[in-house]
């Protein structure tokens, strides 16, 4: 019988969660109407450096003409915010213990019921030929409840990755903050072609789950690698030295992931699946720049 | 050598060497599911993969030495010492050993000896005649275990020290008339006459009954066998002299089937009668003559007096000898050829068979019986037709020997209870005959079934020990116990598992 997503102590970490993401949010901006996100809104909410694609209107002259360096300024975002979390089921994502899927599904659940507050409205979406969307969803009493219904109802993940589709969503011209929650472990080149898509008023924030069997490889001796996606095998005599240099491949893997997705315009927080989801969170929302 | 004391055990060593296979099969080479395999198919191509296999982890060799050790646990290790590392078996396989019951004896005694042993026995057949004991003697070895197996005892007194030996007897296997001899006495003739019997045999006794040519009784006597009486010697007096032939019938307690006439027409082929001489030397060769007999004639070599042994002539006989053993008959007793008494030993080939030296030194009452031994007979067998006939021709005394086969006996062949008879006879008796019970069927039979009864004179010492491995192996068992746990108890790299697999 497949572990639940939400259960009791999820919940209750993503309702402890809401609580304090929510009084700060009351804080800051004193209407509902106000987002967390740094946006185009019309409070100053802090610098960030400057890329290829980044509106001039919003570079701080002021700043570059002390520090010579070019930053651009980020504001509150007005609660005209659209969520989409897409997420990754194809069938790696099934690998790990705990699987990577379920990480995958609670962040996009915990994302949801997070942003369910000030977000115009929200809609998830697999990764994968086949799946149904969830959403939109207008933000209200029970739509928490029913995203995370939708989320369980998800059938496990198979087959290939679908970044394609993700896409559209990139593409719109709304402001809009897209979540992409993957391992990203398919070749880079699709990404970049996704990501190129990105419209200049949405955000892009890509979320990488790995398992820690992943990150920390540790098995030695003759092995018959299978491709849980593509089905292909390989046999190699690992040892201590294939799997220094695997990890230095993972490494450089999720460095050109986490280039991409600044030279679009996003950010990339890589989390373990075995974390946590509190400090899976408290990681994502540091990392991510949603704080 | 290490032996089991349950050797069926060993067979769980299958399953077990199976499992321990599978297992490492599978250690050996594992299947991981991954997300990807770019990654490794990126190092494949930048790393030389060895081919070489990998070495079983020590754990793993760990496992299956204990395995190993549990299952021999199981099947009872013993360490056998033995002092020889071949056996060697000599075979006394002359015709007396042919006999069917005793063929089949020597086989079981084989494999009796084998079993023992542990290992393929070396059987050597001995040569025919000579004394066996010399010829075993002759074949020792520091690094030989020997044995003698024989139809009888006549090679224990050359029985090189440590040797086994083996007796293939066959059991008399019913009740019959084995001897019988008649002697002129002041007031008439007296019969003597042996009647041996099996264990399956009557246990309420017999009737001999002594009759002439016409049928009219002449004697009769009621037999009673003791309990493990075998053989019964008795004596008839026959008032009236019988005016032609005698016979001799035996009438068992189930009437017919013990109608054991004494074979008259058996010694002498196609019916003719058998004469039993009553006056001289002379007419009595004349009558074996006239029936076509052959006979051999026993005579000692001191000045004493002399002894005769006769055998009737024939194709092929058998039985056993007698000997009628005259008081006071010293010196060496030899068995001659006759008609024509030339004073030539009776040999075949190299072979003395009849010597019997310490047969002289005897001195027993009239009509006791001595048999002779075995290597008499085999000449007796190559010499005579059905029967042997044994003459003091002093005392006008003959004996009669009916072979078993014609006296239609289920078992044909009793030479060894016979010969071990006179085994006794001839070392316990010093100077004197003193009558002994026969040995026990039981006895026989004991003997040839088991080796190491086999020569009672010496009993064999043992040969092979055995000690105990149980608590040796128990030991290393733990040993290895102890060394997995420790192995276990450390981490290792190994252990950590791919996700997804």
């Amino acid at each position: 019988m497949p572990e639940p997503v939400f259960d009791h102590e999820t919940r209750r970490a993503i309702a402890a969660l809401r609580l304090t993401f929510g009084r700060s949010l009351q804080g800051e901006g004193g209407a509902s109407a106000r987002s967390r996100r740094a946006g185009r809104g019309q409070e100053f909410h802090d610098h960030r450096g400057y890329v290829l694609g980044d509106d001039p209107r919003h570079i701080d002259w002021n700043l570059y003409g002390r520090l010579g360096e070019l930053f651009v300024k980020r504001f509150r975002a007005e609660a005209d915010l659209e969520l989409r979390i897409l997420l990754d089921r194809s069938g790696s994502m099934e690998l790990g213990r705990p699987r990577k899927a379920l990480m995958a599904a609670r962040l996009a659940g915990a994302l949801a019921a997070l942003m369910a507050g000030f977000a115009r409205d929200l809609e998830i979406r697999g990764l994968a030929p086949g799946l149904p969307r969830i959403g939109p969803t207008r933000p209200g009493a029970g739509a928490v409840e029913a995203i995370f219904a939708a989320i369980e109802a998800l059938a496990p993940g198979a087959g290939r990755t679908a970044l394609a589709a993700a896409g559209p969503e990139l593409a719109a011209a709304r402001n809009r903050l897209v979540v992409l929650i993957s391992d990203f472990l398919d070749e880079p080149e699709e990404l970049d072609r996704v990501l190129a898509r990105r419209s200049p008023r949405c955000d892009v924030l890509l979320l990488g789950v790995l398992a820690a069997e992943e990150l920390d490889f540790g098995v030695t001796g003759l092995v018959d690698f299978v491709d849980v996606e593509g089905g292909a095998g390989l046999g190699l005599r690992v040892d201590e030295s294939m799997i220094a240099g695997y990890r230095r491949l993972l490494e450089e893997r999720l460095e050109t992931v986490a280039r991409l997705a600044a030279r679009h315009g996003g950010r990339f927080v890589l989390l373990r699946s075995d974390l946590a989801l509190v400090e899976a969170l408290d990681q994502l929302l540091r990392r991510g720049g949603l704080r | 050598m290490i032996v089991f004391a349950s050797s069926a055990a060993l067979w769980l060593v299958l399953p077990v060497a199976i499992l321990l296979w599978e297992r490492f099969r599978r250690r050996d080479r594992r299947r991981l599911v991954v997300g990807t395999i770019s990654l490794w198919r990126r190092l494949a191509e930048r790393v030389v993969v060895p081919t070489q296999r990998p070495r079983p982890p020590l754990e793993l060799v760990l496992e299956a030495l204990l395995a190993l050790l549990l299952v021999v646990l199981a099947a009872g290790p013993l360490r056998r010492d033995e002092g020889a590392t071949e056996v060697l078996v000599l075979v006394d396989d002359g015709p007396a050993m042919q006999v069917p019951a005793r063929r089949h004896e020597l086989e079981r005694a084989l494999a009796e000896i084998e079993h023992r042993a542990g290992r393929p026995a070396i059987v050597r057949q001995a040569p025919a005649g000579g004394d066996l004991g010399a010829a075993l003697a002759a074949l020792a070895r520091d690094d030989r275990e020997l044995w003698l197996v024989a139809d009888d005892l006549a090679g224990i007194e050359t029985l090189p020290e440590g040797a086994g030996l083996v007796v293939c007897a066959a059991p008399f296997a019913n009740l019959g008339l084995a001897a019988a001899g008649l002697e002129p006495v002041a007031d008439g003739r007296e019969l003597f006459a042996l009647v041996a019997r099996s264990p399956s045999g009557p246990d309420r006794g017999a009737r001999l009954v002594v009759t002439d040519a016409s049928g009219r009784e002449l004697a009769a006597r009621e037999l009673a066998f003791a309990a493990a009486e075998d053989r019964l010697a008795c004596r008839l007096h026959l008032a009236a002299e019988p005016a032609g032939d005698v016979l001799l019938q035996l009438e068992g307690p189930t009437g017919p089937d013990f109608d054991d006439r004494l074979g008259i027409e058996h010694l002498a082929g196609g019916g003719r009668p058998l004469v039993l001489p009553f006056a001289g030397d002379e007419a009595w060769w004349a009558a074996l003559a006239a029936a076509g007999l052959e006979p051999l004639r026993a005579l000692t070599t001191g000045p004493e007096g002399a002894a005769a042994v006769m055998v009737t002539a024939g194709a092929a006989p058998e039985g056993p000898a007698l000997v009628a053993a005259a008081a006071g008959i010293p010196g060496r007793l030899e068995l001659r050829h006759d008609p024509a008494l030339v004073g030539r030993r009776l040999e075949a080939g190299t072979e003395l068979l009849a010597d019997l030296p310490a047969l002289a030194e005897l001195a027993a009452a009239r009509g006791a019986f001595f048999e002779l031994l075995d290597p008499t007979l085999k000449v007796l067998a190559r010499r005579g037709d059905r029967a042997v006939i044994v003459q003091d021709p002093a005392r006008r005394q003959l004996f009669l020997a009916e072979p078993e086969s014609a006296n239609g006996w289920r078992e044909s062949a009793a030479f060894p209870l016979l010969v071990t008879r006179l085994h006794r006879l001839l070392t316990e008796a010093e100077g004197r005959w003193r009558p002994e019970p026969a040995p026990a069927m039981a006895e026989i039979q004991g003997r040839a079934a088991d080796p190491a009864r086999a020569r009672p004179a010496a009993p064999a010492r043992p040969r092979v020990t055995e000690s105990d491995l149980v608590p040796v192996v128990a030991l290393l068992a733990l040993l290895v116990l102890g060394a997995l746990a420790f192995l276990r108890r450390r981490p290792s790299p190994r252990r950590e598992s791919a996700g997804g697999h």
